[in-house]
């Protein structure tokens, strides 16, 4: 029995140890795995199409075997932390807290200034899209007011708390300057939900958006499902609008296509913001890479990090 | 007149209310029946729904339809617009859950012996307590689980052997969550049977000289044996449907199959619960094409298991 | 030969003890580490609070900053990363939030502050007392603006600077899972309501009235094949099924507890079934013959003098039920959805404690600790329930020891 009860205490040592193993930095020989964000993702196509990687914009097939597919920006950043061979992309405004690494992008470093004066090339625009038409005249009068909410002091305050790059200036109103346009903000609409939605990347903003704005407007509830810049305009203006899924404005972090056909004045861009590589803050081997090196990681022309660093 | 709370007049018992009560009878049989009905035939409706909703796909979409053969051999879950393909998704569900049946079959049939014939008569009913509160533990804390330790091992065990993982999810942490998920059944269902085993050939066999040890294994347990193949296959079904707990560890893997069992995997019902953002459209309907593949396969395994268990389990009763 | 005996039979017994200790282990490893993990955040206030944080939009009207008072007094005990406004009398301090974002709290505020009590701007009547732990997201000067990102150092730093302030925006609470309770208590009683008087009836039928034909016999292993059946297949049929339903007959926006307590009570059925028989085949034959022998007949006979014995069994299936129902995940994040609320509404979406989790875990960023509460929380239900099982069978099995 005491010989028994020996060997599960040095397995379960054993085991504990290993759990508790601590990483000891990338090595050159390992090789890359490769995050990627699912085919809906504005993200995802602003990087591919910001390092000349078309193809691989909407398909998962030209990239190298092995590449991990995941959902959300905040999963990227999760995963990512927990893999110390990765690398993957995720938005500017998330860098600070995410614990990761951003790569310079061309010799360029991924910062708010670098994103404002055009140096940094992967830059992209967080764009909005609302409803042609509302269940209600009060929603449809909230939306008008949340719009341009978005464009005083104080919705501007709310988009650069998380991040959103945008230029304020001493002459943006202020929302008491404005707010006698809309008086169903001064009403109670606690019995109004507000739906928002569409890109992962925009989540913060959107939501630091919607915390300042619902105690000026009635305390409006508001709900947020973030699923990717895809259902932005599916949702509002697409296939879903009036269905279960039906959002009040969705949120892209894309230029809006072609192909989404929307009323005018339904639409409009909220803040810049810029996608950023990043690896794992163990990963001391790569600190900058050109558009064709990231393009040749994900394709599978470099596989190990001696390749590239 | 009195009543007595059985409808029949104490002072005269002929005049008994027999039509009305054999009336009530009827009709009470007759609901009850109704309701049994209804109840049984909830599995037909658990088919007929999830097939309506599963065939869309293959020829409700138009020009968007899925290939049938596509989506039961291909190896690439999912291309623009609509190829889906989860005939790797399948290779890789048998492969974990066989792997997981390979490690708790043995550990749950020799705790089963230890709590029925090893551990004397007051202590045994603490290990029992022991599993039978691990067979109660919800399946979404054995996801917690795997997803905060099982990972993080496993993820040091492949940096000991030089190997790399996404961060610990992979098959590897399937194949131990769901081994300890069904290491619990196997254990009841193979105590229940151990229990039952006819006392006295085991006394013949240690009349006959032999250690208890060797009774118990060389006697006891074939003795218990078609118990102990029910528990497992209950086991192996039970490991076929898990679906939040694996999907907490699986990873999402995009092609397959995936035969190292230290890169990301999918399985059946992981495939099911993970990005899951609408609820209409192609994506969606999807995953109850995959819910009848799912169906099937537990069907066909429990069918060869039961067969397997028919032609093993005749030898001693 | 019997030392080679011997030595496998050493093997033998030593890999039999090892395998009961592994489950040992299993057992005592998930318990620890989820109280590990969670004990952290478990707390009275986790249990009572809301999940949204509520959110304030705060202005000084009498803008009563005097600048001719003396400075406030700087606390002594201040951390590394708390600072402080020697006019307003606030701590402020970097922090995280539930979800690893970084914040600025308020982790002191003197009683005199101006701050201390500020006018409601969504409500001009209503003032709003600023405590600690509030976050502060954004604060509007005449001079610019602060927000979070800028973090405590800064934010302290312009308040001392600016002449006053505009708006003041906050958030306090979040992070509670009283909307979670609340709603697998609805789910439990709505489940029950449903599941029991099928599954009771159905029972006495299979038990008491059913011949032992070939049509019985189907039904039987009709409702046997029930219990192989995995719970996302469940799932499947409630999103494909019920919240049609409940769509089209309660105007529901999609999902809604209506559609999760009927996906969840074909869950529970077999197991209401399967109890329910077995305590109405322990009630003793002489009952019911006595009860016949009286001249009642089959209805009174069942209802009033059967099924009064069976209630313990009875008793034991609905907490066989109620574990089922609070452990059921997969099948409610397809019958319902996964969006948590703090208003619970039977024609509404909501999450029961375990989708919560699921939610935590399966979102942007995986929250360990609020789900290991959680794990606690369901642990604790889950052991309370197994015991109360083995006490009402233990005591029923004594009262019917002389009768049988």
């Amino acid at each position: 029995m005491k010989k028994i009860l020996g060997l599960l205490s040095v397995l379960v040592l054993g085991v504990v140890l290993i759990a508790c193993k601590s990483e000891t930095g990338t090595k050159g020989e390992s090789t890359i795995k490769v995050y990627t964000r699912d085919t809906t993702s504005g993200t995802r196509e602003a990087f591919f199409s910001g390092i000349d990687f078309d193809a691989a914009t909407g398909e998962n097939t030209p990239l190298v075997t092995g590449y991990v597919e995941v959902d959300g920006n905040g999963t990227m950043m999760s995963s990512l932390k927990n893999d110390i061979n990765g690398i993957g992309y995720i938005s500017l405004s998330g860098l600070a807290e995410s614990g990761l690494t951003g790569l310079s992008f061309g010799g360029v470093a991924p910062t708010e200034a670098n994103v404002l004066n055009d140096t940094y090339g992967l830059k992209r625009p967080f764009m909005y899209m609302t409803r042609e038409t509302y269940a209600s005249a009060d929603e449809a009068a909230l939306m008008e007011a949340f719009l341009a909410f978005m464009g005083t002091k104080e919705g501007i305050a709310a988009i650069q708390s998380e991040g959103g790059i945008v230029q304020s200036s001493a002459t943006d109103p202020s929302w008491d300057s404005i707010k006698a346009n809309y008086p169903v903000t001064a009403k109670d609409n606690s019995a109004i939900t507000l739906k928002f939605g569409g890109s992962t990347s925009v989540e913060k903003v959107s939501k630091a958006l919607t915390t300042a704005f619902a105690p000026l407007a009635g305390n409006v509830k508001v709900e947020h499902s973030h699923t990717g810049s895809g259902d932005a305009w599916k949702r509002t203006q697409g296939s879903e609008k009036d269905g279960a899924n039906a959002l009040h404005m969705g949120f892209l972090s894309r230029d809006i296509k072609s192909t989404e056909i929307h009323a005018a004045n339904t639409s409009g861009r909220i803040c810049f913001d810029a996608v950023v590589v990043v690896v794992n803050k163990e990963n001391k081997l790569v600190t900058n890479l050109t558009a064709l090196q990231i393009k040749g990681i994900y394709d599978g022309t470099f596989k190990v990090w001696n390749d590239v660093k | 007149m009195e009543h007595s709370k059985f409808g029949t007049t104490l002072s005269n018992p002929n005049k008994v209310n027999k039509t009305k009560s054999r009336k009530i009878d009827k009709m009470v049989r007759a609901g009850l029946r109704l309701v049994t009905i209804l109840s049984a035939s909830i599995i037909f409706f658990i088919i007929f729904f999830i097939a309506q909703r599963g065939i869309k796909p293959f020829i409700g979409y138009g020009e968007l339809n899925v290939s049938l053969s596509s989506f039961l051999t291909g190896n690439t879950y999912f291309q623009l617009p609509n190829v889906y393909g989860i005939g790797f998704v399948i290779v890789n569900t048998l492969i974990v859950v066989f792997f997981a049946v390979l490690i708790s079959a043995p550990i749950g049939v020799l705790t089963a012996l230890f709590i029925s014939r090893m551990m004397p008569k007051p202590f045994n009913g603490v290990f029992l307590v022991i599993v039978e509160m691990l067979a109660s533990i919800p399946s979404i804390i054995y996801g917690v689980f795997g997803a905060g330790f099982i990972t993080k091992m496993v993820n040091g065990l492949a940096s000991l052997l030089g190997m790399q993982t996404a961060g610990g999810l992979s098959g590897l942490s399937v194949v131990l969550v769901l081994a300890m998920m069904i290491l619990p059944t196997i254990t009841l269902m193979s105590v229940t049977s151990i229990n039952a085993v006819n006392r006295d050939i085991e006394l013949g066999s240690m009349a006959l000289g032999a250690t208890d040890t060797y009774t118990f294994f060389k006697i006891s347990l074939p003795a218990a044996k078609s118990g102990i193949f029910a528990g497992i296959i209950l086991g192996v079904g039970r490991a076929l449907g898990e679906a939040t707990a694996v999907s907490m560890v699986a990873g999402n893997a995009g092609t397959g199959p995936n035969l190292n069992l230290f890169d990301t995997t999918r399985t059946l019902t992981s495939s099911m619960l993970l990005g899951l953002k609408e609820t209409t459209g192609l994506d969606y309907d999807i995953r109850f094409s995959i819910g009848i593949v799912l169906i099937i396969v537990i069907l066909i395994s429990n069918m060869a298991l039961n067969y397997v268990k028919k032609k093993v389990g005749r030898k001693y009763v | 030969m019997y030392r080679r005996k011997r030595t496998a039979d050493t093997f033998r017994k030593s890999a039999t003890y090892l395998s009961a200790l592994l489950s040992s282990v299993v057992l005592i490893a998930i318990i620890v580490f989820v109280i590990i993990n969670g004990s952290g955040l478990l707390s009275i206030k986790l249990l009572v609070s809301d999940y949204h944080p509520h959110n304030y939009s705060l202005e000084d009207k009498t803008n009563k900053l005097d600048r001719s008072l003396p400075p406030f007094e700087r606390p002594s005990n201040l951390n590394e990363n708390e600072y402080f406004s020697y006019d307003y009398g606030i701590t402020l301090k970097d922090s995280k939030d539930s979800e690893g974002k970084s914040v600025v709290v308020i982790s002191k505020i003197d009683k005199r502050s101006p701050l201390y009590r500020m006018d409601d701007k969504s409500d001009p009547q209503n003032t709003v007392q600023l405590k600690t732990g509030f976050e502060i997201n954004t604060i509007i000067f005449d001079n610019g603006s602060v927000t979070s990102r800028n973090g405590a150092e800064m934010m302290v730093l312009r308040l001392e600077e600016a002449n006053y302030i505009e708006t003041m925006s906050l958030s306090s609470g979040g992070g509670g899972i009283r909307g979670s309770l609340l709603t697998t208590f609805v789910l439990i009683i709505l489940t029950l309501a449903i599941a029991l008087p099928f599954g009771i009836l159905t029972a006495i039928y299979l038990n008491e009235i059913a011949t032992k034909n070939k049509f019985n016999e189907i039904l039987r292993s009709l409702i046997d094949m029930l219990t192989g059946i995995p719970s996302i297949i469940y799932g499947l049929m409630g999103a494909a099924l019920f919240v049609p339903f409940s769509m089209s007959v309660f105007k529901t926006q999609g999902g809604s507890l209506i559609s999760g307590s009927l996906t969840l009570a074909i869950i529970v059925l077999p197991v209401i079934i399967k109890a329910t028989e077995e305590a109405l085949i322990v009630v003793p034959r002489p009952y019911k013959e006595a009860s016949y022998a009286l001249g009642a007949n089959m209805t009174q006979t069942t209802f009033k003098v059967v099924l009064p014995n069976a209630l313990p069994g009875i008793l034991s299936a609905t907490l066989l039920s109620i574990g089922r129902i609070i452990g059921e995940s997969a099948a409610l994040i397809y019958a319902i959805g996964t969006a948590i609320k703090d208003d619970v509404s039977v024609f509404d979406k909501g999450t029961s404690l375990a989708v919560h989790m699921w939610t935590v875990m399966a979102g942007e960023v995986p929250n360990l600790e609020m789900a290991s509460s959680i794990a606690i929380i369901l642990l604790v239900l889950v052991l309370v329930l197994n015991i109360s099982v083995k006490l009402v069978s233990h005591k029923f099995l004594k009262k019917y020891e002389g009768a049988l």
